[in-house]
């Protein structure tokens, strides 16, 4: 009895594995890098956080269209501040940055969005990853405040790891 | 008893053997996932909210752009991985599918759309990466008495596999799952995904019920606007060729069906890898182009395209040959290569 259940054991084993199949009926392949349709409201934010970026970075005049007048930016370090002036300051020595994760929350007259913000800057081309919520309000399409939060190197993909992917 | 225990070393090395193999795929399968960017935090699969990325430099990119090899999709695999003949089965899943005002004017227009597509100018979008013979079979109806609960990649797979049936489905199939869950607070209209029922590779895609949804609406000149009191009811707003008028709920849908069904030729899962064309940042060919409308082949307004006997508002699919040329309408992006088709 003891042998033919240990047969019988045996042989299924043998039967599965040669059939995967057998053991698995279905399986989702993993997702791509972007397997959605993302929304009109994701897009155009999207858009609109990368021209506010490269106009600020090449130094237009639209940015102080997008900016409101009482704009500021909040960081996650204690409650450390900047004005618009000094902000746009800052943000100039940037060479160049990648938006990822956005996303749009509608609320009354106001869209929050948060995203990812890869950047590079300065001589040394220091990388640095931070999570963005910007507040902008719809009526007069201009971002009010921006809260900033520095994530550290092993919470987000680098700049380089991405690249050597494709 | 020497017999079992040849039986046994028979077994392990068995055993090792799909170890390796389930090593090789999980790698394969890491690697994917590596590429893909990080959910929020606190959400599940079902819940990314990811935008393609957004990349730029000191250069702007406003002024005339000049074409961009950066910009350019690029085969991942040689050959390339793309699909060539296609068959298509809508699946209708939720218990709503049953109630006329959601069903409205969908069912029969979503056919009528995929049936028609292999006729049209617009499945040349994607005739530089792939021969595309698209034919479409009548739709199935799943779970008609229980409601969508998820709009996880895994639910929808098994929703295809289990109204197909595993024996049924086709290698060369499509299986796009139309629910009758809204998007609420989702930041995508639609995704596509592939997996395997049984032995068999099948590509499908997962659409909320987009009633009522200004997000994921192409305002076409054909339906009511989202959100207005009438949305749901066809026939208010008279235009195109053909005078065909369709609910705002169909003419989004149709808008975000043609964007999945396109990436899906161009970029299935196959494999287990997405080898097909997409760009440095993952965007597909519908990626590059979405919420863009082009001039319209018919003559008609912005973006509509001749399907069938009807006009319909369908966004444009990205060419590199068109960007190559310089040619095609304006991404967002405002680089040229967008094309509807001709």
């Amino acid at each position: 009895m003891c042998k033919k259940a240990i047969h019988n054991y045996l042989f299924t084993m043998l039967l599965l594995l040669a059939d995967p199949a057998l053991s698995q009926d279905m399986a989702l392949m993993p997702l791509g890098l972007n397997p959605q349709m993302v929304t009109r409201d994701v897009a155009t934010y999207t858009e609109q956080e990368q021209d506010l970026m490269t106009s600020v970075i090449a130094k237009e005049n639209q940015p102080y269209l997008l900016l409101a007048d009482e704009f500021e930016v909040w960081s996650g370090q204690g409650s450390d501040w900047q004005s618009k002036a000094e902000w746009l300051q800052t943000i100039k020595q940037q060479k160049n940055f990648t938006i990822r994760n956005l996303s749009v929350r509608l609320m009354d007259d106001f869209s929050v969005v948060s995203f990812l913000l890869d950047t590079v800057q300065g001589r040394h081309n220091k990388h640095s990853t931070q999570f963005i919520v910007d507040l902008w309000r719809k009526s007069t399409n201009q971002l009010t405040a921006r809260y900033a939060s520095n994530l550290t190197p092993s919470s987000s993909p680098s700049l380089s790891r991405q690249d050597r992917k494709i | 008893m020497k017999k079992y225990l040849l039986l046994l070393l028979i077994t392990q090395a068995f055993t090792m053997n799909a170890f390796a193999e389930q090593k090789k795929q999980n790698n394969a399968h890491n690697e994917a996932e590596d590429l893909a960017p990080e959910p929020t935090s606190n959400t599940t699969i079902t819940s990314y909210q990811w935008a393609k990325e957004a990349h730029s430099s000191r250069k702007s990119r406003r002024h005339n752009p000049p074409p961009s090899v950066s910009s350019l999709m690029i085969a991942h695999t040689s050959p390339v991985t793309v699909m060539s003949t296609v068959i298509t089965t809508p699946i209708f899943w939720g218990s709503s599918w049953a109630n006329s005002t959601l069903a409205s004017d969908k069912i029969i227009g979503l056919s009528y759309w995929y049936s028609n597509l292999n006729s049209s100018h617009y499945k040349s979008t994607v005739s530089e990466y792939t021969n595309l013979i698209h034919s479409s079979i009548a739709p199935l109806f799943v779970n008609s008495a229980t409601s969508v609960s998820s709009s996880n990649p895994s639910n929808v797979l098994t929703q295809v596999c289990t109204a197909v049936g595993s024996a049924n489905v086709k290698s060369n199939g499509y299986y796009p799952v139309y629910t009758d869950l809204p998007r609420g607070t989702a930041n995508y209209c639609a995704y596509h995904s592939a997996g395997t029922c049984g032995r068999t590779q099948i590509q499908f895609a997962f659409f909320f019920n987009l009633n009522n949804d200004p997000g994921c609406d192409p305002a076409s000149p054909y339906a009511p606007v989202a959100g207005a009191a009438n949305a749901q009811n066809p026939g208010l707003v008279a235009g195109g060729s053909s005078a065909y008028q369709q609910s705002q709920g169909l003419a989004a849908l149709v808008n975000v069906s043609a964007h999945e069904l396109m990436e899906t030729v161009t970029d299935p899962g196959i494999g287990g890898i997405w080898g097909g064309w997409y760009d440095s940042t993952g965007a597909e060919n519908g990626d590059k182009c979405a919420w863009t409308f082009g001039p319209s082949n018919t003559g008609l307004s912005s973006g509509t395209v001749l399907i069938g006997g009807f006009d319909w508002k369908l966004q444009g699919e990205w060419s590199n040959t068109a960007q190559i040329n310089q040619t095609g309408y304006l991404t967002t992006g405002s680089l040229k290569g967008c094309v509807t088709g001709s």
